[in-house]
């Protein structure tokens, strides 16, 4: 058989072909194709781009095809005929036609926006959900949420296709140390400024906190993906009373465990669309008290007041959480020592051998 | 001031023509839920579908409404006489959340107990797209009803949030329980036993993996002379638990039996693997919450709510239930004594966080926001 595996994906690279796009899904296709190279596969890339491009990333040929945000069908209907050959779906909701033989892969339930009306969500899972299922061969879910809730929808179809590997953590590089000793807690949201990620949740409560602890600040670990969200995350930020205790930094991935480390709480407040998110795994990794919410894969990671807090979304039961951790440093210790001992359920190793196991059934060499 | 009054509804605690009753998980919760209600200071009263009687039980009046029809699983003219019933009543419970339809009280509250349309038979109940329609129809004017929606499990509201949207402010995920103090784990070790026994704690129905369970069972003993299997549970009638012996009885350390609750915690303590194989239909189980709170390491399906309890290869094991599946699972427990333990004793601690306290506070909670 050939050796060749095309990837197709939103923009593993912003759509210039230059800068590698930050986000869960660009990580797990990296580290997907780390693990079919290992395998002996040719891995390319084919993406969403301003102008078509080629370009490569990290030895991977990548393949930029003209796109514009309104007509993206039009797009991944080009890539599907340039491309021939076995090909790996990255994301779900990137196209509704399949070939014959191939994976498609689910981040996590995603449609779920609070302000959609019956039939706007069941045109996302009547299109996409039932496409994957139909077609591919195997739908390759990162959380049970999405498993559970597709098999709600279709009962047998979802039984049959949809495989579940967990998301992955790099426990050498995430993994408990002491915090340096300071007077003040940190509080740390390492998401993207989207509002799917309940950045304006986290936002609601903070002047009160910040008024109410003077030893309390928080930390936003946030990306520069978006001028316009930064250009309202530092407005707002000007704005607020105690800003000199809102901090923010850019970092890059492999600045993360430093981050992580001089964090006591970290928040994971998300409204919708979530699957088993890596800055909650890498957060469970580095022993840190978690705040999360109930949703999407999430509820697979933490078990609330066990290895972390799992709450509602709303801004009472988030303000309440923190105060609860605030005060209770002991049950941060608790809930973080037993974070770094779930964490090591979801070891990148093992997500690799479930992966290895699912490849060489379906793309055999 | 005398005490606030609450209706609450179900269809069957009692069987509507007979006394029988059989306490699976939804009757202990109910009673569970009636007791708490009295010990916040209400008055409880119960309505469910019958000949007309009242009967008692555990000093609740259980009232019964001769109804019988029953369309996508909803109960219309259940819900309809109940809203007319209860109307002395200050609140209202609907324990079932399909039975707010088509009309529910203002200040009440209705419970999920987990997703029952995943099954591939519901498909012979609303299998065509036009009939899922109208259960999702009717769905949507159930939830709309009550001023919250409890859930058991994560996996029912991430379900509506993503069909029904509209309602995703409502939901409260209440866990189910577990009394710790009841269901502990030994006080030490059994000693010099040299078999492995394997548990299966549920009624004998093809949702709850009794087939698959059996097979791995036939397998696995004749595979290994130092491993035997427990079954122990209802079937829904009497044939089924006919079968069931002939069959236990025919098999090499085999058994079947069934036991009331108060004998379950010296059943589980003397288990070594517990299964919950669910194929749908699972919420938090109790059955689940149990076997972990006598630190048994469990090896459950990937339904419902299982994931809410079970972190795969920490605390026990989430697979699909197939045979070979779990012939694997069961197989790398019973040959790892330590690996049992570990798990076992994580089960434990994470069971702790579930605890029937716990459980009352998140209600007191909920009752106390809306029953004012």
């Amino acid at each position: 058989m050939a050796r060749e595996l095309a990837i197709f994906v939103p923009n593993l690279l912003d759509w210039d072909g230059r800068k590698p796009v930050i986000g869960g899904l660009e990580r797990y296709v990296r580290a997907l194709a780390e693990l079919l190279t290992a395998m002996g596969y040719e891995v390319s890339f084919h993406q969403n781009a301003r102008r078509d491009f080629q370009t490569t990333h990290r030895g991977w040929p990548v393949y930029g095809y003209q796109a514009d945000l309104q007509h993206l069908n039009l797009t991944i209907e080009r890539i599907e005929k340039s491309v021939p050959g076995r090909v790996l779906y990255s994301s779900i909701l990137q196209q509704v036609a399949y070939r014959p033989g191939s994976i498609c892969i689910s981040h996590g339930v995603w449609w779920e926006h609070p302000g959609f009306s019956p039939a706007q969500a069941r045109a996302y899972y009547e299109s996409f959900v039932a496409a994957a299922l139909t077609q591919a061969r195997l739908v390759v879910s990162c959380d049970y949420n999405f498993l559970n809730v597709a098999r709600a929808i279709y009962p047998n179809l979802a039984n049959h296709k949809v495989q579940v590997i967990p998301n992955f953590v790099d426990r050498e590089r995430f993994y408990p140390c002491e915090k340096e000793r300071g007077q003040r807690i940190r509080v740390l949201y390492p998401r993207r400024l989207v509002l799917e990620r309940g950045f304006t949740l986290l936002q609601a409560v903070i002047p009160e906190l910040l008024a109410a602890y003077p030893e309390l600040e928080f930390q936003f670990a946030i990306d520069t993906n978006t001028p316009r969200y930064l250009e309202a995350f530092h407005a707002w930020r000007q704005g607020e009373t105690h800003n000199e205790r809102i901090l923010y930094c850019h970092p890059d991935f492999e600045a993360m465990p430093d981050v992580y480390a001089a964090a006591d709480i970290v928040v994971i407040p998300t409204i919708f669309s979530e699957g088993t998110s890596f800055s909650c795994l890498e957060a469970m990794a580095m022993g840190k008290a978690i705040i999360a919410t109930n949703v999407g894969g999430l509820t697979n990671l933490i078990i609330d007041n066990y290895n972390g807090l799992l709450i509602h979304p709303t801004t009472e039961y988030l303000s309440q959480a923190l105060r609860f951790l605030i005060e209770h440093p002991q049950e941060r210790a608790r809930l973080g020592k037993n974070a770094a001992a779930s964490a090591r359920a979801f070891d990148r190793r093992l997500w690799e051998a479930r992966w290895r196991q699912v490849i060489s059934k379906v793309y055999p060499l | 001031m005398s005490a606030k009054k609450v209706a609450l509804l179900t269809t069957n605690f009692f069987h509507p023509s007979s006394e029988r009753i059989i306490m699976g998980g939804a009757e202990r919760y109910q009673v569970d839920l009636c007791r708490l209600l009295k010990e916040l200071g209400f008055h409880v009263e119960v309505w469910q579908i019958g000949g007309g009687w009242t009967r008692e039980f555990d000093g609740v009046a259980i009232h019964s409404i001769p109804v019988t029809k029953s369309e996508y699983h909803t109960f219309p003219d259940l819900a309809s006489a109940f809203y007319e019933n209860s109307m002395a009543f200050d609140y209202a419970i609907y324990f079932i959340l399909t039975l707010a339809y088509p009309i529910a009280r203002e200040k009440s509250i209705a419970i999920s107990h987990g997703v029952f349309w995943d099954w591939p038979g519901f498909d012979l109940m609303a299998g065509k797209p036009e009939e899922r329609q109208e259960w999702l129809r009717r769905l949507g004017i159930a939830l709309a009803g009550p001023q919250k929606l409890v859930s058991v499990d994560t996996n029912t509201i991430n379900y509506f949030n993503a069909t029904l949207a509209g309602f995703y402010h409502k939901w409260e995920y209440i866990p189910n329980y577990v009394d710790t103090d009841l269901f502990s784990p030994p006080a030490e070790e059994p000693a010099g036993r040299d078999t492995v026994r394997v548990l299966f704690p549920r009624r004998l129905v093809p949702v709850r993996g009794i087939n698959e369970a059996m097979r791995a069972a036939e397998q696995l003993t004749g595979r290994y002379p130092w491993i035997e299997f427990h079954f122990c549970g209802r079937g829904h009638d009497d044939n089924a638990e006919r079968l069931m012996t002939r069959w236990a009885a025919s098999r090499e350390r085999c058994s079947y039996y069934w036991k009331p609750l108060e004998m379950m915690p010296a059943i589980y303590r003397q288990a070594d693997i517990v299964l919950i194989p669910s194929r749908s239909t699972e919420g938090t189980s109790l059955a689940a919450l149990e076997a972990m709170a006598c630190g048994k390491p469990v090896i459950a399906g990937q339904a419902g709510g299982l994931s809410d309890i079970i972190i795969h290869g920490y605390n026990g094991y989430l697979i699909k239930p197939t045979v070979e599946n779990l012939v694997a699972a069961i197989e790398e427990l019973a040959r790892d004594q330590d690996k049992r333990k570990l798990m076992g004793r994580r089960a434990r601690e994470v069971a702790l966080t579930f605890d029937r306290k716990v459980w009352a506070e998140r209600w007191g909670r909920v009752l106390g926001e809306v029953f004012r």
